[in-house]
């Protein structure tokens, strides 16, 4: 995967982004937000070619006012028709939009900051699970437009959420504390089971008393389920990835350390993986593709759990990733406000211009772009 | 040479340009092995641009830039590394630029021209250079417009089209400005024309031109050129009581506002008012517009220029001449809304202040200036002006107050009265006679019985009885105040030769503050803060002739000067210990500080010190003009740190 040379997006947004979500159905249109309070919208398959023959996305529509009071957290489509949309941020509440008219057709008040939210892909019910801050997970209704259920999740609040795409009533959440739980909202206890060993760092407690079991050392930023809903992938803040199968949750069938580059700082806040799908020819072969605090995005594969290449574009901590499954592309972005494209280099076609632009020039003769300066 | 060599020489020369030699051969192991060794320059030329010295790293960004405009590779190898490369050339990440400062701004600077023109140049190739670019200018807030300037101007023909381009557009902006102001002096000018002419018929009805008077007279001296003389001289003898104009020189036109008149000069103020507050500022701005246009815009330039002036110059004119006829002027200068017809009503009713009214301000404050008698009043001394103060004892005048000296009054009156008494001794006498200011113990001089102030006392007290009639001073108190108490007798004046402390005025500093002003502070010898009091100018410079203290402190005791050391103690010198002691405990510190100096320790003790150093032998070639980075800048804080230090 290579910096798509062709195709780029137009900087929209003023500061960070936080999410990203490019919709299912037609894989044709993204929504993005942010630190700027504002959503704006793309239609990918529109573009308009500038003086240097690159194709230039720009936001079909941005939300008029601002949309929320803080900083948006999490966007998803929703998973049916490409109609709706719904956004979470840290001033507590979750909105319905339409997508059609960018208009608010319903909030959700919550009492703490929604860190991220997910509906399950199945479409089977409309409920919508709320990662936040409080102990408690909360299923939103859309069609009652009330609070389904409550969850008693994590203590100190949970930030990652996935559903599985195999069965409608399971699904994962990862909380602060670093505990990975699997729910089944069907059952009156729901929690079936934690992921992950006993946690046993403190000595104090020699006996069979065990820790609270836990997956990883810090807290969770994101979990994605695989494509069949066997797997579950889910990485914390400080770059370890490891990837689970549901069936034994003891440990991890695969992890790996992302390596995070030297002088940054481990982002604490949530974060989006994305997933490739069958990617042409193979079908169990699966690319996570996970942001982190190091600038890049590590491309990691699912089966082996090793990292395959480190995408390096941008200049500022990465927050979240996008697939985008019709044309093989992922949209990433991250704090610099930037969404940059990724895609085969095999796919592009260079103009003219470009490519010369892209020439060796090593004549000696003066040129006139002679730089050497005298100070 | 190796790969390492050949770029720590390239770099670490210390100088602005890259050896161009040691570049080519760059550059060809670049090009060798078909592009295989095009990594590995690539990381040594990293490893350099890493070191913490602002000159190896301008240098290695320069080689950077070289091999970036030459290879794909390179170029791509570059970009992958973006993020280092801008925090270690733009302190980018909070990155801190390494030292000498004044080359880590150099750096920066070079940087910004760089990456502006990879990315004009490349931009479109590498979208990770635009991308870059955006987030050195919106994170880290670079600022790229010096380098855009530089990097459009690099292309000597593109300047000159650009240049090109502008003065077309100044011409065409020129053009439509001017053509702007045609259309409306052409649009305004029946307007302003008509007023002019309006005010001309009211003039007409009010003062008959001189010409109509002599109306036939004129025609024909004018028509009959061949008139004899004698004939115009038999028409003039005939009307020998001729025509008497009243001309009064000081009221040259002669027109009153009245009843009949009023119609006219209603007329007359509306069309001056029109003028004087919107033709006039119309026809400056039209003037001042076109005085911005050059010249050789349009031909017919020159003809509007003056046609408008012309048409300002008659407009100009009206005021002054409606003033003479005795239109008030001070309408003008009310708001719009107040039209002033009822105040010149008023003014009618009574000629005397309608006079007035012609004067202008200024004119009227001259007459009331010079109605008022009264000298202005001292702010100060109030009585300064009275008659009769010269004989009141306990008035001062001005010009006494500073010379306190010249206490001429008893002095002068026995001078005066034994002016013709001296006799030719007494005069020789009084030549050389030393001059003594006079001062009290000069008034009590010769008076024997001195009565004692009694202005505080109470002379009848209740159990110690009533005090004595007359007190008169005892002996000793008289005799005191026969004294006198001379201070400063042991100064010496700076400038040469003493001077007594009365006669020596006590100089200000006027050293320059930074409030503009000059000190104040008053000194016979120095300031507290500006050390040592000297001539100055107005500006507080020092002027020239001030000698150095130690030479003046030399030559005092070479000059004596009697006056000024009468009835001084004179310390007579003391010999130095060095040459009167006995033992080492009877030497004063004083006597030995000087001889055992820090700068000169004793011989024994410097042998090692006077060894020269050992100097490092440069390497051979050309020496390296890099800035010593451990070396630091002598500021006069490191100075005096260095001196505590050594303490």
């Amino acid at each position: 995967m290579a910096l798509s040379e062709t195709k780029r997006v137009a900087h929209a947004h003023s500061s960070s982004i936080h999410s990203t979500a490019i919709e299912s159905t037609e894989s044709r249109f993204m929504v993005s937000a942010g630190d700027d309070f504002s959503i704006k919208l793309y239609d990918l398959n529109s573009f308009e070619t500038t003086a240097t023959c690159t194709r230039k996305i720009s936001p079909s529509a941005s939300s008029a006012t601002p949309a929320h009071n803080r900083r948006i957290s999490c966007v998803e489509w929703y998973p049916v028709d490409n109609g709706m949309f719904t956004t979470s941020s840290l001033d507590h509440t979750l909105k319905v939009w339409d997508s059609g008219s960018l208009a608010e057709a319903c909030v959700f008040d919550l009492e703490s900051r929604v860190f991220c939210h997910r509906m399950s892909p199945t479409g089977a019910h409309a409920l919508i699970a709320v990662a936040d801050e409080s102990a408690y997970m909360r299923l939103c209704d859309l069609r009652t437009g009330s609070f389904a259920q409550s969850l008693l999740a994590h203590h100190s609040g949970s930030m990652a959420v996935a559903w599985s795409p195999a069965q409608s009533f399971a699904l994962v959440s990862g909380g602060n504390d670093g505990v990975l739980s699997l729910w089944d909202i069907r059952r009156a206890d729901s929690h079936l089971y934690s992921f992950g060993c006993p946690d046993n760092a403190n000595d104090c407690s020699p006996h069979t008393n065990e820790g609270p079991v836990v997956a990883h050392k810090g807290s969770v930023s994101s979990v994605l389920f695989a494509g069949d809903g066997s797997r579950v992938a889910s990485i914390d803040s400080s770059g370890s990835l490891h990837v689970w199968d549901i069936e034994c949750p003891q440990a991890p069938m695969a992890s790996c350390q992302l390596s995070v580059a030297k002088g940054c700082n481990a982002l604490a806040g949530p974060t989006q993986m994305a997933l490739s799908s069958a990617t042409g020819g193979r079908p169990n072969y699966e690319v996570l593709f996970c942001p982190g605090s190091g600038r890049s995005i590590a491309a990691v594969d699912m089966a082996a759990g090793q990292q395959i290449a480190s995408l390096e574009s941008h200049f500022a901590p990465t927050l979240c990733a996008a697939w985008r499954p019709s044309h093989l592309e992922l949209y990433s972005s991250g704090m610099d406000g930037e969404i940059h494209i990724w895609c085969p280099p095999a796919a592009e076609e260079l103009s003219e211009q470009q490519r010369r632009a892209r020439e060796d020039t090593w004549s000696d003769s003066g040129e006139e772009n002679n730089s050497i300066v005298d100070t | 040479m190796s790969l390492e060599a050949l770029v720590s020489e390239l770099t670490e020369t210390g100088l602005g340009t890259l050896n161009a030699l040691k570049l080519r051969e760059l550059k060809n192991v670049c090009k060798s092995g078909n592009g295989a060794h095009v990594a590995s320059v690539f990381q040594t030329l990293l490893k350099a641009l890493n070191k913490e010295h602002a000159q190896i790293r301008i240098s290695s960004l320069q080689a950077i830039n070289e091999l970036f405009r030459r290879s794909h590779k390179f170029r791509l190898l570059a970009i992958g590394e973006l993020p280092q490369i801008l925090a270690l050339t733009f302190g980018a990440y909070q990155k801190p630029l390494p030292r000498p400062l004044s080359q880590s701004a150099k750096l920066k600077v070079l940087a910004t021209e760089l990456l502006y023109a990879w990315v004009e140049i490349y931009g479109m190739a590498y979208q990770r250079l635009v991308f870059a670019f955006r987030f050195l200018r919106y994170l880290e807030r670079v600022d790229f417009k010096i380098a855009a300037k530089t990097f459009r101007r690099r292309d000597p023909a593109l300047v000159k089209r650009l240049r090109i381009v502008g003065e077309e557009n100044k011409h065409e902006y020129m053009l439509r400005s001017m053509i702007a102001v045609r259309n409306d002096y052409m649009a305004t000018r029946p307007a302003i024309e008509e007023a002019l002419h309006a005010l001309n018929a009211c003039f007409g009805i009010l003062m008959p031109e001189v010409a109509d008077f002599l109306g036939d007279l004129c025609h024909a001296n004018a028509s009959d050129d061949d008139a004899d003389v004698e004939e115009i001289m038999a028409v003039m003898a005939v009307n020998r009581h001729a025509i008497n104009f009243d001309v009064n020189p000081n009221h040259p036109i002669d027109t009153e506002e009245n009843s009949a008149n009023a119609a006219v000069f209603d007329t007359i103020r509306d069309y001056l008012r029109l003028c004087v507050k919107r033709y006039q500022p119309r026809l400056e701005l039209w003037m001042t517009r076109l005085a911005r246009i050059d010249s050789g815009v349009d031909s017919d330039l020159g003809g509007l220029v003056e046609s408008i002036r012309k048409l300002k110059d008659r407009v100009v004119d009206m005021a002054p001449k409606c003033a003479d006829l005795g239109v008030d002027l001070s309408y003008l200068s009310h708001s719009n809304g107040n039209f002033s017809d009822e105040s010149d009503d008023e003014f009618e009713a009574v000629p005397l202040d309608f006079h007035r009214s012609h004067n202008s301000g200024r004119k009227q404050m001259a007459i009331d200036s010079k109605k008022a008698r009264r000298r202005k009043a001292h702010p100060v001394f109030s009585l300064l002006g009275e008659a009769g103060l010269e004989a009141d004892p306990t008035y001062t005048r001005l010009g006494q107050l500073h010379s306190p000296v010249s206490h001429t009054l008893p002095a002068s009156e026995f001078d005066t009265s034994n002016a013709d008494r001296h006799t030719p001794v007494e005069e020789r006498l009084l030549q050389t006679a030393p001059v003594v200011a006079f001062g009290p113990d000069l008034m009590y001089w010769d008076q024997n019985t001195i009565n004692a102030n009694r202005s505080g006392l109470e002379i009848r007290h209740r159990f110690l009885g009533s005090a004595r009639e007359d007190p008169v001073l005892s002996g000793e108190a008289a005799d005191s105040l026969r004294q006198r108490a001379i201070y400063y007798s042991d100064v010496m004046s700076r400038r040469g030769g003493a001077q007594s402390a009365e006669q020596q005025e006590i100089r200000a500093c006027r050293a320059p503050l930074s409030s503009g002003r000059l000190c104040p502070r008053r000194d016979l010898i120095k300031c507290p803060l500006h050390g040592l009091v000297i001539d100055r100018d107005e500006t507080g410079r020092p002027q020239g002739g001030f000698v150095e203290a130690k030479g003046e402190e030399e030559e005092i005791p070479n000059d004596p000067d009697p006056t000024a050391l009468a009835g001084n103690d004179v310390i007579a010198p003391r010999p130095s210990t060095i040459a009167t002691a006995e033992s080492i405990n009877d030497l004063e510190w004083r006597d030995v500080a000087a001889l055992i100096s820090r700068k000169h320790p004793p011989p024994s003790m410097s042998l090692r010190a006077q060894q020269p150093k050992r100097q490092k032998k440069a390497p051979p070639g050309e020496p390296s003009a890099l800035i010593d980075t451990r070396k630091q800048n002598s500021t006069s804080l490191n100075r005096l740190q260095r001196v505590l230090r050594k303490r």
